[in-house]
């Protein structure tokens, strides 16, 4: 066994021996990681903050009737379910639902509704993408708004669904959709185009869903959500506006932007 | 852990000398790994960009880091690649003759037979004869026993023997 060993370490070296590693890999990679966390940076920066302000403020002014943000500044103010990478790990978070991603990795919708905003316990959604060493890598939409949610998650397109594209680690990008579903024993959930074709299905958990689907120029600019039973019965319908999940259009491409 | 944090010019500094030292046993490692060049350096690419994003949180040793980044891809990539049709090879047996090349002929048969290892068995074998790491070192970074890594490395070494014609070894061996 010995020989065999020594024979292995020998043929690994001697194969690999003229593999050398491009000197500017360095600059790539650091270029990349610099790409990568403005990206994450302006996420929060403009995302996150808008979504923020315009939840609370909308709350605010429906509880008062008057502009918060000329006379109730103080009203609201950052809270750490929003601005940190894994929501999940503030104090009264929860994790509702586990949906496995494409390229190993792994979608995770938090909830939590202890975070008090303006003096108001808020209601707060996070949806955030895990690679496949389980460690957050910032994709997806965080948002609170007043508890208890009763028009869908933060970004929503319209009642119970919001979406957002996603880049997986290798570039290919994704629609996300995700929301509630109030029908309580709605299990099942599949994404169809206007012609009835089922183009993705997901799961229903605790009220939730989140479904995906490669974000190709021949995704339809619209389509429905389609909840069923654990016996497959249909028990919730919703229309979903898909265009702008599309790509842009190009040469090859007939398909309108965005 | 400061994932993803800014790079100051020192961590930069420190993660470029870091590539240079390291990156091309990375590279070499991959390679083993995925029997493919342009896959090695896809591979190591991720391994590296992971690697600068948890940089300046990194508690252990960043070739540690890196190769276990590795590993995990690798065995990803080979779990994808299962579920594709099987290429036809149309590669027909050389006669083993006894001259010089029965070298190269053993050299090359043990590299197929090393690439039709299943992925643990694969990455076992490189960890400790390639990379030269212990059997406890190897077991750390695979997350597995120790008794593990030493029944997979032999049950690798004997799948090698098995599928390499024995008359070219024994040849060898001589």
């Amino acid at each position: 066994m010995i020989e065999m060993e020594n024979l292995v370490r020998q043929l690994m070296i001697e194969q690999t021996d003229g593999l050398a590693l491009d000197p500017e890999t360095a600059n790539r990679v650091l270029t990349a990681a610099r790409r990568r966390r403005r990206r994450r940076e302006r996420l929060v920066l403009i995302a996150v903050p808008s979504a923020v302000v315009a939840l609370a403020a909308a709350g605010i002014a429906t509880a008062t009737g008057v502009m918060p943000w000329i006379t109730r500044e103080q009203q609201f103010t950052s809270t750490p379910f929003v601005t940190v990478s894994n929501p999940a790990t503030v104090a009264g978070s929860k994790v509702v639902l586990t949906v496995p991603g494409p390229e190993s990795t792994t979608f995770e919708v938090i909830t939590n509704n202890t975070v008090t905003i303006g003096g108001k316990v808020n209601s707060c959604v996070a949806v955030i993408n895990k690679d496949s060493q389980g460690q957050p890598q910032g994709a997806g939409l965080k948002g609170c708004g007043a508890a208890p949610r009763a028009s869908g998650p933060p970004g929503a397109a319209g009642a119970g669904a919001g979406s957002f594209d996603w880049q997986a680690p290798s570039g290919t990008k994704y629609a996300v959709v995700e929301g509630t579903e109030a029908t309580p024993n709605a299990a099942t959930v599949a994404l169809r185009d206007p012609n009835g074709a089922t183009i993705a299905t997901g799961q229903v958990a605790g009220g939730y869903f989140l479904i995906y689907t490669l974000a190709t120029p021949t995704l339809p600019s619209n389509g429905s959500l389609v909840f069923s039973d654990a016996s497959g019965e249909v028990v919730d319908k919703l229309s979903l506006d898909l265009s702008p999940l599309r790509p842009c259009t190009s040469a090859a491409s007939p398909a309108p932007c965005g | 852990m400061g994932r993803d944090r800014g790079m100051d010019v020192a961590a930069e500094a420190a993660f470029r000398e870091f590539v240079a030292a390291s990156g091309t046993r990375l590279l070499r490692t991959a390679y083993l790994l995925t029997g493919d060049r342009g896959h090695a350096e896809d591979l190591v690419q991720l391994a590296l960009e992971r690697t600068a994003r948890r940089w300046s949180g990194l508690a252990g040793s960043p070739d540690a880091f890196a190769r276990t980044v590795l590993l995990h891809a690798a065995t990803d990539r080979w779990r994808r690649r299962r579920a594709r049709v099987q290429e036809v090879s149309d590669e027909i047996d050389e006669p083993t003759v006894a001259d010089g090349t029965d070298q190269l002929l053993l050299r090359r048969d043990l590299m197929d037979a090393l690439r039709q290892l299943p992925p643990r068995q694969r990455a076992v074998l490189v960890l400790r004869y390639f990379v030269d790491l212990s059997e406890a070192e190897s077991a750390r970074e695979l997350g597995i026993s120790v008794g593990t890594v030493k029944s997979t490395a032999s049950r690798g070494l004997e799948r090698l023997r098995t599928l390499v014609p024995a008359d070219a070894y024994q040849e060898v061996q001589r």
